[in-house]
């Protein structure tokens, strides 16, 4: 029997159909195509409704962005910062053109305070996010572009520009980009974690002979020690490791002890588990990153465990 | 028959809102062999394949009850009915009363999330459809700009809206505003959408 199509594989046609609906009119042929498709499965035409709605919904906002509202906070920046997304991309396309001319800048600082994680288009087009609890400066030049990671963890999206090399510093250690999406990890007393999602980075040091290419899927880490190790998480794990981006945690079959630790990195009320077989258990899911408490009981609903609930402190036990 | 456009954007006003709410609800009362998302898509089928949409009062109450009745046919014609499954589902009233945060909702706040939103996209989804839906460019001019072909645009919006349509459905980013509703907020935090695809 030939498998039933998943809702998720009907989202990916159903996204498709809407994108065109939007742009323009069909052809007679991706009419009737359309409507073929759409008579195989009643989800389908739900999938599509979906997504049209999805995308007005977006149309809103232009709308909104239009509207002199008062300046709302993007995740802690002003609204012009918004606005510039539009002129981001313009930049990166002309800058790729025509060469781009750039102007010496002062070095720019940003950061997160504990919980809070930050979004920051920067103005190549290169995407940043900072982790909870992280600091970088940023400092633009004619010939590159660099970024010191002062603290904590950040993610870059770099807008390709070989003319101006992309390179992150972090406790003596560099990672060089040219056109890529990558996270930086100072894990506090221990060492600096590097995970490549897309494209290729060189990690290397003050000492220029020890580089080492990392490409999508990769994870190297250096010790205190200055000993690189690399190992092979996929682009899967990379994304899931990733998605703290988005304000979540991603866990596919961690243990509780794992998962009480990512979520210390956020919040000061901690998850505590002193019985050694519970912070073996291991959880798949999900979970927003600000709210341990909100994790805490979707575990011991599943796990058939106990969650009590303390000002500071969340204990998990049997 | 393609859904209109008066009723995408009725959907897109009225109940895409309330889609992480009415998740949640499903997703607390697992249904063996149903799923949340395959019981999302068959609700919209039915919402956009209404002849008028003039007589629904509250959206949110009529997406509950159509999802109720969605599971109700299914478990009417699954052989083994679990009790609990039907006593659950009596639960509906109280969820649909639920005063949602989600309508308090400032333009603000909307404006935020759907920034967010946008800001999380791969780079070249995220120019393709900045350009288009916030600078209110057509497709041949957003092609022009960034010089590809219009059917990679088309691509590159597909692509972007497909990953809007997930991040929607996580409702990671409706959780990051609501404020002062704990027990709300832990309901849409946990998503086990994963979870239940797995199992």
């Amino acid at each position: 029997m030939e498998r039933p199509e998943t809702s998720d594989e009907i989202d990916d046609v159903a996204a498709g159909w809407a994108a065109r609906l939007d742009a323009r009119s069909l052809t007679l042929e991706e009419q009737g195509d359309l409507e073929l498709w759409l008579a195989g499965d009643i989800r389908r035409r739900g999938a599509l409704a979906r997504a049209m709605a999805v995308m007005e919904h977006f149309d809103r906002a232009r709308a909104l962005g239009g509207g002199g509202l008062p300046e709302p906070r993007v995740f802690g920046l002003q609204r012009r910062t918004f606005l510039r997304v539009g002129a981001v991309a313009l930049g990166a396309t002309a800058a790729a053109v025509g060469g781009g001319v750039w102007v010496e800048a002062q070095a720019q600082s940003y950061q997160t305070a504990k919980g809070e994680i930050r979004g920051i288009p920067l103005a190549d087009g290169t995407q940043l996010w900072l982790n909870t609890d992280s600091k970088v400066k940023v400092k633009y030049r004619s010939d590159g572009r660099d970024v010191a990671l002062l603290r904590g963890e950040a993610l870059f999206d770099v807008a390709p520009d070989p003319r101006r090399p992309f390179v992150v510093s972090a406790m003596g250690r560099t990672v060089r980009a040219v056109g890529t999406s990558f996270s930086v990890n100072r894990i506090s007393g221990d060492g600096v974690e590097v995970q490549v999602a897309e494209g290729v980075v060189d990690l290397g040091s003050q000492r220029p002979s020890q580089v080492v290419r990392l490409t999508a899927g990769d994870r190297a880490f250096t010790g205190e020690s200055g000993r690189t190790s690399v190992s092979r998480l996929g682009v899967d794990a990379v994304g899931r490791a990733q998605s703290w981006r988005r304000g979540l945690l991603d866990f596919d079959g961690v243990s509780l002890a794992e998962a009480a630790q990512a979520f210390a990195r956020y919040s000061d009320r901690r998850i505590v588990i002193e019985d050694p077989t519970v912070a073996r258990m291991a959880v798949t899911g999900l979970f927003a990153s600000s709210n341990p408490a909100g994790f805490a009981r979707s575990a011991a609903l599943s796990l058939n465990l106990k969650a009590r609930m303390e000002p500071d402190a969340i204990y998990l036990t049997r | 028959m393609t859904p209109t456009r008066e009723r995408s954007a009725w959907l897109a006003r009225h109940v895409l809102p309330h889609e992480p709410a009415l998740r949640a609800w499903l997703r607390r009362r697992p249904i063996d062999g149903l799923e949340t998302d395959d019981i999302v898509q068959e609700t919209y089928a039915v919402l956009s394949a209404l002849a008028s949409v003039d007589h629904i009062l509250s959206p949110r109450a009529y997406a509950f009850q159509t999802a109720q009745s969605i599971m109700l046919r299914y478990l009417r014609r699954s052989r083994v009915v679990r009790i609990d499954a039907i006593q659950d589902i009596d639960l509906l009233n109280t969820a649909i009363e639920e005063p949602s945060p989600e309508r308090q909702t400032s333009a603000r706040q909307e404006l935020r999330r759907v920034n967010e939103l946008i800001a999380a996209l791969p780079t070249k989804c995220r120019q393709a459809f900045t350009l288009r839906k916030v600078e209110g460019l057509s497709q041949r001019d957003v092609a022009h700009r960034m010089g590809i072909s219009e059917s990679t645009v088309e691509k590159h919006i597909g692509r972007a809206l497909r990953v809007l349509m997930d991040a929607m459905t996580h409702g990671g980013m409706f959780e990051a505003e609501a404020s002062g509703h704990q027990d709300r907020r832990d309901l849409r935090a946990h998503g086990t959408a994963r979870d239940e695809r797995r199992n």
